[in-house]
């Protein structure tokens, strides 16, 4: 009985035959990952490594990059004025929009808990805007409704409001119509929130009721804190998107009127394929990169003090 | 200056010899015979990308062996996509090229030279003027083909003026230009739109241009002329009969489908003559067309002919003789051009001017005409702009929508264009 196992050690040892080394395991989870690696090596740390250097450049994508240092980093926070606008541009459009959109998608997903025939219509109708939403589509029909002459203002004067407003063309509405957009787009949020939901026992809800405690009570004090770890996952995932947002500046006022909806995006690609700036826009995006990873950091740090994992303590 | 001034004298023949007889046209094997893919790039609007399909068809059924892939664009994507492709080494065989923007693919080596095809005959310039081919030719060599020659001008609603009881000169002064618009509001309620196109127009008026020659200075030596040009914006934009800066950002005046004129929200569009087709097919009705406006203590004639755009071959194409080919039947075979109707600007090639001249539409000879006239008083185009222009037309643009907001004063704008845009100069010369 001992002695069987030592030829099968010994022919271990031999070089293995290919179809041999292919079924190892550990050889076949490096294939089966293999193309995505190469993917991301390609299209993801290459072109970041090359974006980094070029940030270093005086580059105008037609002739050959020229190194000038940290210079673009300087120009950036001294001498554009358009680059701090579109600073604060987007950071009151993610501020405003994120808590917005995720208010409506918990309030939305509070209704669609309750059980009725229709409810899976229902989430289907509200999931739709979120799969058309960020598509140049939707953006063109928005811009549709808010012109001067559009439903919004029809509507309006349907209702006897004499409305003529151009809502984005207007400085103190551009933005709005924008964020609007956002909050519409609540789907995804919605599901996620709706997943949440459906995990918090019903006992509990079941014992603060014995113990006299009302629906708004129940909300706040089971709901709420329950709900926190689906609340830090929404906010995070938002707030990167918040901070990335294009298409609707883009397609709906082309950052106008006033630079008053240039987003941080819009500017970047401004510079790299309107003024050629290619050099310029590289540092752009490598601070956006390094803004959004801070936010990040500085939600996952706070979530210690208000996220509530169920069974952590 | 001089080479456009020529090229100004060539058109004025060409007008005049419209009877040479077309060749007749043969069909040649390209390529061998052999089946390849031509990749085509040109920037446009539905009625280019319509014509110029149709071209590519007849094309294709002379010579079933070439297949096109073809890459349309508007405008403003298309600089994007061809600088991607130029970085990436993947530019299409056939693009189309702009007289602004060919000094910078010639100095990246990018664009086949066409000389030899000239030379073995197929490409045949016989019938285009030295000066036409001279627009498109970098140290005597041939690197792009002129596909047809336009004039700025200003269109205007034919309907309007009808409705308002004005008669159109061919050429207004800034002064009239203002009390018209006043007239045609206080009448028929249309509005007008002035833009930044404006300010090059500025420059020529008074015998120069808005960049020095060697392009490392602006062409003046203080902002009087910005000066003029945003307080012309200021006054306009007081008014009632100007359109509204809310609007604009509605109707983007850059694409022809949301141009302001397309709905009779303005009665005019500054654009070059060339559009005419397009606009008036995008509109649905007739739109004349106008010089531009000048100023009454003018010294020069603004109004110039220029290339309106030319076909380049790639570098790197792998059947440079398909492209010259093509190139070659694009700008000199009739039948292509009776289809074209002369959409890219009035034809180089004589014989095809001729030809197009006799089934004219009445659109066509709206433009025909039009470039007849303007040949008659025109003076030389400016040269290329230099390298920092594109940064320094952003930042007129910005300053030109803060001003009609009255966010800032037409003073504190020209000031700051000069200061801000002769330092881009001066650091792109560097």
């Amino acid at each position: 009985m001992t002695a069987m196992p030592q030829p099968r050690r010994a022919k271990r040892k031999k070089p293995a035959s290919l179809s041999e080394f292919l079924c190892r395991e550990s050889v076949a989870g490096y294939m089966f990952i293999s193309l995505f690696i190469i993917g991301f090596l390609v299209f993801t740390i290459i072109p970041m490594i090359a974006s980094l250097y070029l940030s270093f450049t005086n580059y105008n994508i037609l002739g050959d990059a020229k190194w000038i240092g940290i210079a673009n980093y300087v120009k950036m926070f001294t001498r554009d004025s358009k680059y701090l606008k579109s600073l604060s541009v987007t950071f009151f459009y993610a501020f405003v929009s994120v808590p917005l959109k995720l208010l409506m998608a918990l309030i939305v997903a509070m209704i669609m808990t309750r059980q009725s025939r229709v409810t899976g219509l229902y989430r289907s109708v509200y999931y739709l805007p979120s799969i058309i939403g960020g598509s140049v589509a939707v953006a063109v029909m928005w811009k549709q409704l808010f012109a001067s002459d559009g439903v919004i203002n029809s509507v309006l004067q349907a209702l006897s409001i004499n409305s003529t407003k151009s809502w984005i063309g207007s400085r103190d509405s551009a933005i709005w119509v924008l964020i609007l957009l956002t909050v519409w787009q609540f789907g995804s949020s919605m599901l996620i929130f709706l997943a949440g939901l459906k995990q918090i026992p019903k006992t509990y809800y079941e014992a603060a009721t014995i113990d006299g405690a009302g629906k708004v009570r129940g909300f706040f004090s089971i709901t709420l804190p329950l709900l926190t770890p689906t609340i830090f996952f929404n906010l995070v995932m938002q707030t990167i998107n918040g901070f990335m947002v294009f298409n609707s500046g883009y397609i709906i006022t082309q950052g106008k009127p006033l630079n008053s909806t240039l987003f941080y995006a819009l500017y970047l690609y401004q510079k790299a394929f309107t003024d050629y700036d290619m050099g310029y826009a590289c540092a752009m995006a490598w601070v956006l990169l390094v803004i959004i990873g801070l936010m990040t950091a500085l939600l996952f740090s706070s979530s210690k003090r208000w996220v509530f994992y169920q069974g952590a303590r | 200056m001089k080479k456009m001034l020529s090229l100004v004298l060539a058109l004025a023949l060409l007008l005049s010899v419209m009877a040479l007889p077309a060749s007749a046209e043969t069909v040649k094997e390209v390529n061998g015979g052999e089946p390849c893919t031509i990749r085509i790039a040109w920037w446009g609007n539905q009625t280019r990308n319509d014509l110029t399909t149709k071209v590519l068809d007849m094309y294709h059924e002379l010579h079933p062996n070439v297949t096109f892939e073809t890459e349309p664009t508007s405008w403003d994507g298309y600089w994007d996509k061809l600088a991607t492709q130029a970085a990436t080494s993947s530019m299409p065989d056939i693009f189309q090229q702009d007289y602004g923007k060919v000094g910078s693919f010639f100095a990246q080596n990018l664009m086949m030279d066409l000389t030899p095809y000239v030379e073995n005959g197929t490409i045949d310039t016989s019938r285009i003027s030295t000066a036409v081919l001279e627009s498109g030719s970098m140290d005597g060599k041939l690197y792009a083909l002129c596909l047809g020659l336009n004039s700025p001008c200003l269109f205007y609603d034919k309907e309007t003026f009808a409705a308002a009881g004005i008669e159109a000169p061919l050429q207004l002064t800034w002064d009239q230009f203002f009390s018209i618009s006043k007239e045609i509001y206080e009448k028929t309620g249309v509005q007008t739109y002035i833009d930044s196109m404006v300010l090059g127009m500025l420059f020529r008026g008074i015998g120069t241009s808005e960049y020095a020659a060697d392009g490392t200075k602006f062409g003046v030596e203080d902002d009087t002329v910005f000066k003029t040009y945003f307080q012309m914006i200021a006054d306009a934009a007081k008014e009632p009969w100007h359109v509204s800066p809310e609007l604009l950002v509605e109707k983007n005046p850059t694409v022809t489908e949301t141009m302001p004129i397309i709905d009779k929200t303005t009665w005019d569009s500054f654009s070059n003559s060339n559009q005419l087709t397009t606009i008036s097919s995008t509109a649905g009705r007739e739109l004349g067309m106008m010089m531009w406006p000048v100023m009454a203590d003018d010294t020069t004639q603004v109004q110039y002919l220029k290339s309106s755009q030319f076909f380049c071959g790639s570098a790197t194409t792998k059947y440079p003789d398909v492209v010259a080919d093509f190139i070659n039947f694009f700008v000199t075979s009739v039948d292509a051009n009776l289809v074209l109707k002369g959409e890219r600007g009035v034809p180089v090639d004589s014989a095809v001017l001729a030809a197009l001249s006799e089934g004219l539409n009445e659109t066509d000879q709206i433009m025909y005409s039009f470039i007849d006239e303007v040949n008659k008083v025109a003076t030389p185009m400016d040269r290329p702009t230099p390298n920092g222009s594109t940064q320094i037309g952003t930042l007129v643009e910005d300053l030109t929508e803060q001003v009609r907001y009255g966010e800032i004063s037409p003073e504190d704008a020209a000031a700051q264009v000069f200061a801000e845009g002769s330092e881009i100069l001066a650091e792109n010369a560097q």
